[in-house]
Formats: structure tokens, sequence, C-alpha cells
């Protein structure tokens, strides 16, 4: 007689569910730390950077801007790593338009083009008083593109004060008075380091990047030829919170809370699936049976 | 594709400017995306569960080096922070910065060998 598929099934399901159980739990464990309150979640999880020395580096770079600069953001993030940087990206636009600076957006990637349109749809929703950012698009083929805008950035169709202001100064990369170079994947500020400083050697470069290319441009930073960079979590918490704190609490850095308590998460993991081995051999014989 | 395509294709249309498009990158594109990429986080760590559980000295170092990294990662104040910032500069610093330095040179010098093979006329029956 063959034995009846329910319990086998039974078990299967109870074997995924416990299977899934750490991830189900992690789910639930981010949903919540989305909705905390950044009070409370500055109680329940203290979120600080020992280092601010990089955060400093930005902030000089702004400081040294004249009144009513006109600032290039190069936006070449890339869809996988932007979540990293987003808070600090928010933090920095944030910070040059209460610095009055005059901001014009570019993408040379098409990653780069839709995380841009994004960010400049969900600054028109927000308003709030600032001047509005000069869309000056899409220049595509990546550094080819790069390349082509040193000597014509603003699109023919391209319209506005702040496009007008650019136009005035010759409409190339030398009208602005910063570049500062959202960096993914796909089109890193190294091509800005290779490919337009030579040609535009009094250019300011700044650059937000991903953890993933710290190797990369610490040189260029140490070099001078980046005049800023923040291309980790706690860099750019330091500066997001440098600007929080600097215009009351308004462009609150609470996106990066979720980035954190998944952090967490994960080195539980990890720590638990290695330990789970060492657990097992250690375990005598009647207690394995019995578990 | 499809929708974008007809959004940017249509007559009167700016191109990749055009609002329409806009509205279906931010709207559409970019949040499935965006979602896409968020699960990696969730299929990474079961396969690092999964890789730990076979239990290959690979998998267990290379788990290893990414939970020490997260750690040196981990942005918290006070003298723990300022402990693991210290920690983290000199990993960047120096072993990081070493090997990816090594493997920039040595991607350098094979692209010069395979550039020189070529324009010397050196193929693989000469080897």
């Amino acid at each position: 007689m063959s034995e009846s598929p329910r319990p086998a099934r039974r078990k299967v399901v109870t074997d995924a569910v416990r299977e899934a159980a750490p991830v189900l739990a992690l789910l639930v464990l981010l949903a919540l730390a989305t909705l905390l309150p950044p009070d409370l979640a500055g109680v329940a999880l203290r979120l600080e950077s020992a280092d601010r020395t990089r955060a400093n580096g930005m902030d000089a770079a702004f400081d040294r801007l004249p009144e009513r600069a006109l600032v290039l953001v190069a936006f070449d993030a890339d869809l996988g790593t932007y979540a990293e940087i987003r808070p600090v990206v928010r933090a920095a636009i944030a910070d040059l338009q209460g610095r009055g600076a005059r901001l014009a957006m570019v993408s040379f990637t098409a990653e780069g083009r839709a995380l841009a349109v994004a960010e400049l749809l969900r600054l028109q929703r927000l308003g709030g008083g600032v001047e509005e950012i000069a869309d000056l698009g899409f220049a595509g083929a990546a550094e080819a593109g790069l390349i082509g805008a040193i000597a014509r950035i603003v699109p023919s169709e391209a319209e506005g004060s702040i496009v007008e202001a650019i136009r005035s100064r010759g409409a190339d990369l030398d009208a602005f008075a910063l570049a500062i170079v959202v960096s993914g994947g796909d089109l890193s500020v190294r091509s800005w380091v290779e490919q337009v400083l030579p040609r535009v050697p009094d250019l300011p470069i700044a650059a937000i990047a991903p953890t993933f290319l710290e190797p990369e441009l610490a040189p260029y930073l140490r070099t001078g030829q980046l005049r800023a960079l923040l291309a980790t979590l706690p860099e750019g918490l330091a500066y997001a919170d440098g600007v929080a704190a600097a215009d009351g609490g308004r462009t609150a850095s609470v996106g990066a809370m979720p980035m954190l308590v998944g952090l967490l998460v994960a080195l539980g993991l990890i720590v638990q699936s290695l330990m789970a081995p060492l657990v097992r051999q250690s375990r005598p014989d009647r207690w394995r049976r019995i578990g | 594709m499809g929708l974008i395509l007809v959004a940017g294709l249509r007559p009167g249309s700016t191109g990749s400017s055009d609002p329409a498009v806009n509205w279906l990158v931010s709207a559409l594109l970019v949040p499935i995306a965006s979602s896409l990429f968020a699960l990696v986080f969730l299929f990474l760590l079961g396969a690092v569960r999964r890789g730990l559980s076979i239990g290959t000295r690979e998998a267990t170092v290379t788990v290893a080096a990414a939970g020490v990294m997260v750690v040196l990662l981990l942005p918290i104040g006070g003298a723990p922070g300022a402990g693991l910032a210290t920690a983290a500069a000199w990993v960047r610093d120096v072993p990081l910065a070493a090997v990816f330095r090594g493997l920039l040179i040595g991607i350098a010098i094979l692209v010069s060998v395979s550039a020189a093979r070529i324009l010397l006329g050196v193929g693989s029956a000469d080897d």
C-alpha cells in the first residue's frame, strides 16, 4: 500500500516555510525600519559616522563656490547601486540649492538618465520655492557623449533662465563653477578625470560614488584631481547629517536607515551561517539524535 | 519598450525629454528595475546560506571577507565607530588598494602585449 501524499506535501511546505523564515523576518524588519519616524529611529539605531574628513572636503568644495554659481550635476548613477548613494545625492542637491547655486542636470548613460528624470520629477513635485533645475537632457554614447559635451552641452531646444546663463558663458563645460558627478558602474568619474580634466583643466570636479568605486577614485582625491569625494555609506551619512543639521532637519537622511538594518541583518545571517557547522560539530551525538 | 518608443517617436514628441517619456520612465521603468535589483539582496543572502551549508573552504573565506567589510562599513558613532573607521581606512588604503592596482597594472600589461602581438603580426602559431 502506497503512502498518502498529503503528509509528505505538508512536510515540504513546513520545510519551505522554515527555510524562508529568515528572509520573511528580514522583509518585516526592513518594512518596520522604513516606517519608523526619524526621532524614534535615532533612538533604536544610531546612524553616525566617526570620520568627517571627506564630508568636510565636500563642504569646502561648496564653500568655494561664488554667489549664484552655475553647477553641473552629471547624473550617471546605475539602478543597481543608486540606492546606496540616494540619500547623499539628495542632500547634496538640497545643500547646493540652499546655497543659491544654479543647477543643471545632464546624463551620458541610459540608466543615469532614467534616474535623473525620476529625481527631477520628484523635485518638481516637492517644489519648496527653490529655483528649478535646468534639464540638459541625455547625451548618449557614454564617454563619447561626454567628450562631445565638453564643447557643447546645451541642447538647442533647452530653455529657461539657467540655460540662458549657460549659453551666455559659451554653452560649454567652462561655463560651470563646479561639476558634481553622480557616479555609477557604467560611467565612472574616472572618465571625467581622464577625458574632461585634460581638456577643461579649470573645472573643479566633485564626486558621489558607490562603495565599490572607492579604490578606483581615492587616488584622484589624493592628487587633487577630484576636489571632493563621498564614496562609502559612513562618509555619505556624515555629509547628509551635516546638511540636515544646517537646514534644521528638512533634508534628514532617513533614507539610510533601512540600509543600516539591511547591513545588520546580512551580518547576522552571515555569522549564523558561519557558526552553524561549528555548533553541529560540537553538539554531542545524543543531542544530535534528539534534535 | 513599445510604450516608450511610441511616447518618444510620436509626432510632436521632443524625444527623450518628452513629458510622456519622463513619466513612463519615472513611474514604471525606475520602480520596476529598482524592485528587481532589491531582490538581489535577498537572493544573495540565500546564496550565502546555501554556499556555507555546502561547506567549501572558498565559500567560507569569501563570505567571511564580505562579513568583515560589512562590519567595517557600518555607519555607527562613538568610540567603536572611530575604531571601525580607522580599520576601514587601513583596509582600503593598503590591501584593497594593492589588489586593485595590481589588477589594473596586470590588465595594462596584457593589453600592451596583445596590442604588440597584433601590430607585429605574431599569432598563436608563432608561440
